[in-house]
This record gives C-alpha cells, sequence and structure tokens, in this order.
C-alpha cells in the first residue's frame, strides 16, 4: 500500500482534485496480470470511472495484478505503478490516460522507455 | 359395402395418427401404437400414405400449433362429414373417400394460409433506452437502444430476426427447436446458449458468451451455383467480426466488457472514432456527426457511460486533436483541430 501511495502521488497527482475520484466507495477487483489496456478497460468496467487512452500509449505494458477492494483512485495507482503514464481528469470527469512527456535539455521529443517494442 | 366402409375408416384413422405424430413431434418409428396400428391390417400403411403425401406439401408449417389447431378442427369436421357419408359411399363408389380428402386438403390449405398470415412480435427501443423480454420459451432477449428484434415462434423453431442495433439472446434449452436469428445477411444457429449479435453500420459483430452457435449466410445469400457455404462455429469468449468484402474475423474478447451495455457502460478497444461514435449515438438524440476522415481514423480505447454525450465530447476534445462544432440541426459536427 506504501508504494501504491508513493506512486499516487507521483503519477496521479491531480486526481486529489478530481470530485468524481474523491468518493471513497470502494470496489471488488480481481484483475489478472494482462495487457494494461484490457486491464484498464476491465478496471473502467468494474468501478463505472469513465477512462480514455489509446493502444499506442499504452502497447507493450503488462499490467499488474489486481485484486481485492479499493477506491477507484488506489486500483488505478496500482495499476499504473511503475509506469511512465500519466493521468489527468476531463471536464467531465473521464479519467484520460497519456505518456509522460520527458523533456530532457534540448530533446522536446516525449520518450516512454517502459515500451518493448 | 363393408369394403368401401372400412377403406374411408383407414383414411380417417390415418389422418388421426397424423395429427398424434405432428403433435407429440415423434419419428413415425417411435409412437408403438402406431407401428401396431400399421401392422394391423395392409391396407392402414396405403391410408397412411394417402394421409402423409399432401401432408408433406406444407413442410415446415405442418406442426405450427394454429396449424395443429385447424388440422383438428377439419379432422372433427371430416369425421362428421364422412360418417354422414358412408351410406352414399356405399352406394356411389368411392367418391366420398375423394369428398374426404378434398376436404381435408382443402382445410389444411387454409391452414397454410393462417401460419403465414401470424405475424411476429416485433419489439423495438428508441434512443437511450434498454429492455429486456422475457419469451415464451423462457428465453431472454436483451435489447440494446435503437435496436428491433422480431420474433417468429413456431413449433419446431424459433426465428428471431435483428433488424437493426444490438441484442443478447439468451436461449432456453431446446435441441428440438434451433433457435436462429437473422442479421444483416447472416444466420446464427444456437440450441441452449448466450450470445449477442450488433448490426454497426456495415459491420456484423456476433459474440459467444457461453454455448455454441454456428453462423451461416442467410437463406437467400447462399451461393446457388453450388459452392460450398460458409460455416463458421464460435467457442464461448470470442467474437466475430463480419463485413462486406473483408474476411471474417474471429477475436478474443473480454465477455463481460462486451456485454458492458447492458449496465450503460460502451468500452472500446483501438476503436476509429468514427466506429465509437456510431455506437454512442444509438444512445443520445444529440447525435454526433464524424465526416473528416482524418477525426474519423483517430483511434480511441476506453470507456464510457452510454447517453452522457456531452462528457464524451468534452473529454474527446480535450483528450485529441479535434473539435466540436454544434449544427442547426442539434448534431455536433467533430472535427480535427487546426493548429
Amino acid at each position: 500500500m506504501r508504494a501504491s501511495l508513493q506512486a499516487l502521488t507521483s503519477v496521479v497527482c491531480s486526481f486529489l482534485a478530481a470530485a468524481v475520484m474523491a468518493q471513497a466507495a470502494s470496489f471488488h477487483f480481481d484483475i489478472d496480470t494482462q495487457s494494461l489496456s484490457g486491464a484498464l478497460r476491465e478496471y473502467a468496467r468494474i468501478s463505472g470511472q469513465q477512462i480514455i487512452f489509446t493502444e499506442e500509449v499504452v502497447a507493450g505494458i503488462e499490467s499488474a495484478q489486481l485484486s481485492g477492494d479499493f477506491t477507484a483512485l488506489a486500483a488505478l495507482s496500482h495499476l499504473l505503478a511503475g509506469t511512465d503514464l500519466v493521468t489527468e481528469i476531463s471536464p467531465s470527469g473521464a479519467v484520460m490516460i497519456r505518456a509522460a512527456p520527458r523533456i530532457p535539455a534540448g530533446d522536446q521529443t516525449p520518450v516512454d522507455r517502459r515500451k518493448k517494442k | 359395402m363393408e369394403q368401401k366402409d372400412s377403406q374411408a375408416r383407414k383414411l380417417l384413422e390415418a389422418s388421426a395418427w397424423r395429427v398424434r405424430l405432428s403433435e407429440t413431434d415423434a419419428e413415425e418409428g417411435e409412437h408403438p401404437g402406431f407401428q401396431e396400428w400399421i401392422a394391423a391390417d395392409p391396407r392402414n400403411a396405403d391410408a397412411w400414405r394417402q394421409v402423409t403425401g399432401p401432408w408433406r406439401l406444407f413442410g415446415d408449417h405442418a406442426t405450427a400449433p394454429e396449424v395443429i389447431v385447424a388440422r383438428r378442427e377439419a379432422l372433427a369436421r371430416a369425421e362428421q362429414a364422412g360418417r354422414r357419408r358412408w351410406r352414399e359411399a356405399a352406394r356411389s363408389g368411392n367418391h366420398a373417400l375423394q369428398a374426404i380428402a378434398a376436404t381435408v386438403v382443402v382445410v389444411l390449405g387454409l391452414a397454410f394460409l393462417f401460419a403465414q398470415i401470424a405475424r411476429p412480435d416485433v419489439y423495438n427501443t428508441g434512443f437511450g433506452e434498454r429492455r429486456v423480454v422475457s419469451l415464451d420459451d423462457g428465453s431472454m432477449l436483451s435489447l440494446d437502444a435503437q435496436s428491433e428484434v422480431r420474433v417468429h415462434y413456431r413449433s419446431h423453431v424459433r426465428e428471431l430476426q435483428l433488424v437493426r442495433g444490438q441484442a443478447k439472446f439468451d436461449v432456453a434449452h431446446d435441441a428440438e427447436r434451433p433457435f436462429t436469428v437473422l442479421a444483416g445477411g447472416r444466420k446464427v444457429i444456437a440450441t441452449g446458449t448466450s450470445f449477442n449479435v450488433d448490426m454497426l453500420g456495415a459491420k456484423l459483430f456476433v459474440t459467444l458468451i457461453e454455448g455454441r452457435v454456428v453462423v451461416l449466410p442467410s437463406p437467400e445469400r447462399r451461393p446457388s451455383d453450388g459452392q460450398r457455404i460458409e460455416r463458421i462455429e464460435l467457442m464461448p469468449g470470442k467474437q466475430l467480426a463480419l463485413a462486406e468484402h473483408e474476411s471474417p474475423a474471429i477475436t478474443d474478447v473480454n465477455v463481460g466488457l462486451a456485454m458492458a451495455w447492458q449496465t450503460g457502460l460502451i468500452a472500446f478497444e483501438d476503436a476509429t472514432l468514427a466506429e465509437a461514435v456510431a455506437r454512442l449515438n444509438r444512445y443520445s438524440e444529440n447525435k454526433l456527426i464524424v465526416d473528416d476522415e482524418t477525426a474519423g481514423n483517430i483511434r480511441i480505447s476506453g470507456v464510457f457511460k452510454a447517453g452522457d454525450m456531452s462528457g464524451f465530447v468534452s473529454t474527446i476534445t480535450t483528450y485529441f486533436p479535434v473539435s466540436a462544432a454544434p449544427q442547426s440541426g442539434g448534431e455536433i459536427r467533430i472535427t480535427r483541430r487546426l493548429n
């Protein structure tokens, strides 16, 4: 839980502002290790949390197994822990998943290190 | 005189057997009483042939419940008429026999027409509406928004047609009565199973949740030149995608996600924005239009609430480089943002 809380602060910082996610209702998740793409959709189905991403953004990333009762926020931070993905909340409350813009000096191109291909 | 009388009686007995067998769906050889009757008198087999000949003309309709009812009435009338005419028959040859046979055939013809006139039950839904219908045999029909299903049950086959939209079919098991769904030029055949059929634009998706289904071209699309009929068998957890001029594609699906429309959630996996919009338009009176090809070809994954069209628009215009412009007709046009 500590690790995921850390991930929470570093990866999904914008969540705290989101009214949708502030609700502490927890859901029972039972998501096997699979492509992050599939895991995110399954997560959304269970929690009812709207979500948007592209296959390009999550390509090649495997999700960790998620099993137990979690709030929507905790579950999402668990699934995204260790990835370079960032989340934002759309005006209507959907979670938007993007590759973190990594901007080393002199390089404006976003790079995602975890992509396998 | 005695001979004519018994010949007429044989014919009536044969008719009675035909009704009895068609009502119980028993094969000719299965009913012990029938075998005994055939064996009891060589003339019985002749009478049987006379009675079953015209019957076969009615084919599929011969066992429809309304036909059975009509036939029983016809038989009762023929029997009465027969009894009255036997005495005459003794005098005037076998004209009476022909009269009885003619009566039976005429009434069968009426019964056939009656079966043809019987209309299917039609179930449909409007924008954002979902509907669950419990059918006579215990099967369940779940309609998504903007969908229409016609149900035509007969005694030997359960025929349905998905006219538009999407529906899930939870089929009560009945091996004697196949459950068929016509949709988009295909026929899905099941006995007891659970499956989903979705007509989205020019595409047809068949998803098998459990059991087994076979997908064939609909009868009018089958090759007449003796070519092999394309037959696709699906396993649970698989989705078949069919489109004109494309070869059929079978993929693994998360069944829970594919069926999430039943709880008002729509999931996409690498769909084009045009496909996503076509699906979400079912749930809203405010339609989205994506006629800009570069916008329509944007790939999208995610899960959205059916019916929250303004939410979807604000999400995609934030996430993708697209903008939304309300049109005079109330539609919202999505185009690639120029910058």
